[in-house]
């Protein structure tokens, strides 16, 4: 008995109660599904009346290598929001990793990296083991590595910058594949991957099973432990990619990369382009969507030359805003 | 309903964007630039700060900078504010390449991490000015120079104070600025490597202070705990720090007793030399610090060759003669 | 004989802390029977049935539970699942943001060859299944779009797969509407067919005498009767599930009914309730008796102001007044005991003391400060009045027994002094002990001049403690009671009934 949509809903037989949710639904998809991409619409419409050189070529690549590392991020902490969990933690993991990419050079690229790729990892599941298996909320969790990360950058690192010696790392960072910088390019291709495997993936569909429903996806036999463990070590390792992506940039390391904010803006970015803080729900698309808006309206914000504190206020008024208009449109009272 | 709704928070947003153009005029209103005078202007300089806000000195610069594009006729500048952050000031100058300014001013971050940023203008042919903390020799070529105080010497001056206040004799503690931060470790490495020359002199502790007055305060308590009387001076790597300390060491009943000297005046510092709690400083003036830097991008502008290193005066300043000169405002 | 059945429980305990849920309790089952299990709330249904699917584990060495002839003790409701002990929950285990097929396979999707997900067969099969059951929705709709009947079909569906022997429902009608009940009665008929034993957790009588075979009652933690359908009456089971005189056991406000305190009119949100009207006068107390949704409490929550109403009117001692929040409410004199104390009622892991004077703190402080003396005089005069007890006026409440707690929600209103004191589900998981004591409350605080509104859906209660009653179903009211007029039967047709048929 297969009916077409259309045969269903007459079958439903919807009642006064039923048609205004319907009505309501349609208005919440819309804000679900389009809402970031109309946000990010008006910005560049703004941006583009204000300061005809936003939309140059030029600008268009160079805000997509700015939010390329941020984006890495995000990929990782979309995984973990859609499971229901954040990361404080990215930020200062991003730091440490960026100075170990740079401070272990002396060994050898290869070393380096994964050394970097390695400690974010295992940050992330020292993380995920603490949250999943020992059951501390994952705030404090993070909020304990976030800086228990920054005092080990500064242990390492002695408060000085390190300066890279390997010159195919600094040409990597600034290399382009015709037109497109390498990393926005590596950023848009692993939010493909990230796309696919979340989409396909076994893993990707019980992230969502367990953020949406917990219980459920427990007692449906999925390794609920496990799940989240994997994507708060893809969260960590993702902040460790980003962490060489930015040392590879400026082929150095400061100890005070990614403090304060960089964590905060990645989830708001996650958040502005959708997906929830309570999981369940989101896509990589989506974060695509909060990336390239935070990044553009710092780069038009830079471009109009209006000063950095407004930029803060305002991109915390934006967020505020999205954030009330998804739990205004949310059907929390379903039960 | 609900889609009005919808239509309401898109409308507040781009009401948002327009307030945030409002802002950019007002600049205009004080003679600043704003993209659409840009084009009008002979010299456009880009200047990425460092961290304006942080502390008093940055802010002063801000505004003495912004006042001293304002006097010069035909020059007119984005002004930008990297707070702190390497990568973000990365961003803000490559932004400024995609404005095509005649002269980037850079105050750096991180000299290490600001190299491939230089590179990256001086691709685009863009001439980059290097202001006040110094960008890594690795970027001297893609540089025009640099505009600036001298924080080694500065860091020298406060140690010279130091030995001549302990009679070359004593323990001595060094409270620092933001770690990773070029000037900080510059007036680290000055005060150190002159303290080094001086056998009698010991430094007991090196802690960061962060360039902020509370966290100096909080460092400082803590070493009066753990070191007590052992003390005997304290090296502040600017008079925010030093005055942070004071406070720990007045509460400590230990004020006047132990010599405090310190790489850079701000006012609190001024009116604790003169009443001799704090034994000698360098006056730096963010003022004139701000308007050599403008003339100096202003000259490169113009086309003119510029010495490489650009030092502005830093005097010594003590309780001897600390009436010559004005309380610093910042 | 005992292999005919496909399960036998047999002295099995629960005991969760400070209460024994499951004393001693037998059980038996038989393969191809519906059966239904009666009882009031906090007898023990939904904990026997979670014991036998694996979400509780009994008591050690208090007996077992056989399954197929065999001991059986499941580690977690998936286990059961795949041995054929199907458990559809209350509330519903699905995930909203997953489409019905992922629900089904959740925890073993089928994967291709490239290790990806197999939707196309995924699919398939589910719509194989849903087709077995009749659905009309489709294995791509995302299960949060879903009305409850059509997310229960999803849960009895994801079973299938495992050849499921018994299906256990509780309470599944209680979001049900007349149409969706009908495809579930004709799913339950059709799984018996297949000699799959049903157990069918319910309140609702009409539904035990459609469609069930046997009856097997609780009532605190016991078994404490199984008789046939066919031959049991209303009574039977009413006896059975309360098992005393109510007699003995209520207490009525013997006040005579003084002036007009509370009159409401046409009381209506749309969706929830509809033209509610009724009044209650000083000294008497009003029964307002249906089922779980017939939208008894969300009424008593807009009269307390904490639900916005669409039309209708209040008037409090004949002065029609606007309640816009829950604080105006209480300014009017109106308390609100509500149905969830833990949740709604209570800072739970504040003190004794301070959750009474909670409401009255407005009252009570002096610039800005809480008058220590006035918070224990006043606490130590009502621990007396409400015979609440405590080791101590700083004891968390969360130590206290569900009885206790209940007092001091109900304290707390009457320190206020108020003149119309809601109560929603007054004794819902207390025990029985206690049950009488706040009865015994609710008489004397009608009788110090109150005017009282009783919500309940067990039935011996609202009889027990009303002057008058009336019923609510479908968020309408069906009917009115004067205290002469009570009987079981006629407040059971009045909330099973239509209730246009009724009026007609």
């Amino acid at each position: 008995m297969k009916t077409d949509t259309s045969i269903e809903q007459s079958v439903r037989e919807p009642c006064a109660r039923e048609k205004a949710a319907g009505k309501m639904k349609n208005a919440i998809d819309f804000m679900k599904k389009r809402g970031i991409w109309a946000i990010l619409l008006i910005i560049v419409v703004v941006l583009s009346l204000l300061e005809p050189r936003f939309l140059s070529f030029g600008n268009l690549i160079n805000v997509l290598q700015q939010s390329a590392v941020y984006g890495v991020i995000a990929i990782g902490m979309t995984f973990l929001m859609i499971n229901g969990y954040f990361d404080l933690s990215v930020g200062t993991v991003m730091g440490l990793c960026a100075c170990l990419a740079v401070g272990l050079q002396d060994y050898g690229l290869a070393v380096a990296i994964i050394g970097a790729l390695a400690v974010g990892a295992t940050i992330g599941a020292i993380n995920g083991f603490l949250v999943a298996k020992a059951g501390i909320n994952a705030f404090v969790v993070t909020l304990a590595s976030m800086f228990g990360a920054r005092g080990l950058v500064f242990i390492y690192t002695g408060e000085q910058p390190i300066v890279g010696s390997v010159a195919a790392f600094r040409e990597f960072g600034a290399s382009s594949i015709g037109f497109m910088p390498t990393l926005a390019l590596l950023f848009l291709v692993l939010l493909i991957i990230a796309e696919l495997y979340l989409r396909y993936s076994n893993h990707g569909r019980n992230t969502y099973a367990i953020g949406g429903n917990y219980e459920a996806a427990s007692n449906a036999g999925i390794s609920v432990n496990r799940t989240i463990l994997i994507n708060f070590i893809m969260t960590g390792t993702a902040a460790a990619l980003a962490g060489i992506m930015v040392a590879s940039r400026m082929n150095a390391a400061t100890p005070a990369l990614g403090w304060p904010d960089t964590n905060l803006m990645i989830i708001a970015s996650v958040v502005l382009g959708g997906t929830k803080l309570t999981g369940g729900y989101g896509s990589m698309i989506k974060t695509l969507g909060g990336v390239l808006a935070i990044g553009i309206f710092r780069n038009g914000m830079n471009l109009l030359n209006v000063p950095s504190y407004y930029n803060m206020l305002f991109l915390g008024i934006i967020l505020i805003l999205v954030v009330f208009a998804d739990s205004r449109f949310s059907p929390a009272k379903k039960s | 309903m609900k889609r009005s709704k919808k239509a309401w928070v898109c409308l507040l947003l781009a009401g948002l964007m327009v307030v945030l153009a409002g802002c950019g005029g007002n600049n205009a209103e004080n003679g600043e630039a704003v993209n659409g005078d840009v084009g009008d202007a002979e010299i456009l300089i880009g200047m990425t700060a460092n961290n304006t806000g942080i502390d008093s000195y940055q802010t002063m610069h801000d505004e003495a900078f912004r006042a001293e594009v304002e006097r010069t006729p035909g020059v007119e500048a984005i002004i930008l504010d990297a707070t702190g952050d390497t990568m973000l000031q990365m961003n803000q100058v490559e932004d400024l390449i995609q404005q095509g300014v005649d002269v980037l001013v850079i105050w750096p971050v991180s000299g290490d991490a600001i190299v491939p940023a230089a590179q990256q203008a001086y691709e685009a042919g863009i001439p980059v000015l290097i202001a006040n903390s110094p960008i890594d020799e690795s970027g001297y070529d893609f540089v025009k120079g640099f505009v600036g105080p001298d924080n080694i010497i500065q860091g020298e001056y406060a140690a010279e104070m130091m030995i001549e206040a302990l009679g070359g004799e004593g323990k001595v503690v060094e409270l620092t600025g933001m770690p990773g931060y070029v000037t900080a470790i510059n007036r680290s490495k000055g005060f150190m490597d002159r303290i080094a020359e001086e056998p009698g002199i010991e430094v007991i502790a090196s802690e960061p202070a962060d360039w902020n007055r509370e966290k100096a305060q909080t460092v400082m308590e803590n070493l009066i705990t753990t070191y007590g009387d052992e003390i005997d001076g304290v090296y502040g790597a600017d008079d925010n720090i030093s005055v942070g300390a004071l406070n720990a060491l007045r509460e400590a009943g230990m004020a006047g007793d132990v010599i405090i000297t310190s790489a850079t005046m701000f006012g609190d510092g001024y009116d604790a030399i003169q009443e001799g709690l704090i034994y000698g400083t360098v006056y730096q003036s963010p003022v004139v610090d701000a308007e050599f830097t403008v003339q100096t991008a202003i000259r490169i502008a113009e086309g003119e060759e510029i010495e490489f290193f650009n030092y502005f005066e830093t005097p010594m300043v003590t309780v001897d003669d600390i009436d010559e000169y004005e309380r610093p405002v910042w | 004989m005992s292999s005919d059945y496909i399960i036998k429980v047999e002295k099995v305990s629960k005991t969760f802390p400070g209460v024994k849920a499951l004393n001693e309790v037998d059980f038996e089952l038989k393969a191809g029977e519906v059966l239904a299990l009666c009882g009031e709330n906090g007898a023990g249904k939904s904990t026997l049935m979670k014991t036998i699917a694996g979400v509780h584990d009994p008591d050690p060495g208090s007996g077992c539970i056989q399954f197929l002839g065999k001991e059986a003790c499941f580690e977690n409701p998936l286990e059961a699942r795949k041995a054929g002990i199907v458990l559809v929950f209350q509330e519903l285990s699905l995930v909203p943001e997953l489409s019905v097929a992922e629900n089904i396979f959740l925890g073993s999707l089928p994967r291709t060859k490239f290790k990806t997900i197999d939707w196309k067969s995924m699919n398939e099969e589910t719509a194989e299944l849903l087709e077995e059951l009749e659905c009309n929705f489709k294995p791509t709709d995302l299960a949060g779009d879903l009305s409850i009947a059509q997310q229960q079909m999803v849960e009895i569906a994801r079973s299938l797969p495992f050849k499921p022997k018994v299906v256990i429902l509780d309470e599944p009608t209680s979001s049900l509407t007349e149409r969706e009940k009908e495809v579930l009665f004709k799913n339950i008929r059709r799984l018996k067919e297949k000699d799959v034993a049903i157990v069918y957790i319910t309140h609702k009588m009409d539904e035990v005498f459609e469609i069930t075979d046997r009856i097997t009652v609780l009532r605190d933690g016991q078994r404490t009767g199984s008789l046939k359908t066919s031959d049991a009456t209303i009574n039977d089971i009413t006896k059975l599930m309360i098992g005393r005189e109510l007699e003995d056991f209520f207490h009525k406000s013997k006040a005579e009914p003084g002036k007009e305190i509370l009159r409401v009119e046409n009381l209506t949100q749309k969706g929830e309730f509809q033209k509610i009207s009724f009044s209650i006068r000083s000294g008497e107390v009003l029964g307002v008796y249906g089922l779980v949704g017939a939208g008894r409490s969300e009424m008593a929550e807009s009269i307390f102001g904490v639900r916005k109403l669409d039309e209708g009117k209040i008037f409090i001692e004949e002065k029609e007044v606007e309640i816009k929040n829950s604080k105006q409410a209480v300014k009017l004199g109106i308390g609100f005991v509500p149905e969830n104390r833990k949740e709604q009622g209570l800072v739970l892991k504040m003190s004794c003391q301070s959750n009474l004077s909670l409401a009255k703190l407005p009252w009570m402080h002096q610039k800005g400060f809480i008058d220590r003396t006035t918070d224990i005089n006043t606490f130590n005069e009502y621990k007396e009045k409400l015979l609440i007890s405590t080791p101590g006026p700083n004891q968390p409440v969360v130590n206290l027994s569900g009885g206790n707690q209940q007092k001091i929600v109900i304290g707390k209103w009457m320190c206020m002094d108020p003149k119309v004191l809601i109560l929603d589900e007054p004794t819902r998981g207390i025990d029985v002990g206690a049950k009488a004591e706040i009865h015994k409350l609710i008489a004397k605080m009608a009788e110090a001049g109150l005017a009282v509104l009783v919500i309940s859906s067990e039935m011996p209660e609202i009889i027990g403690v009303s002057n008058r009653i009336i019923t609510m179903k479908d968020g309408c009211i069906t009917a009115e009671f004067q205290e002469s007029e009570i009987s079981e039967q006629g407040l059971i047709d009045a909330i099973t009934l239509d209730p246009k048929a009724e009026s007609a």
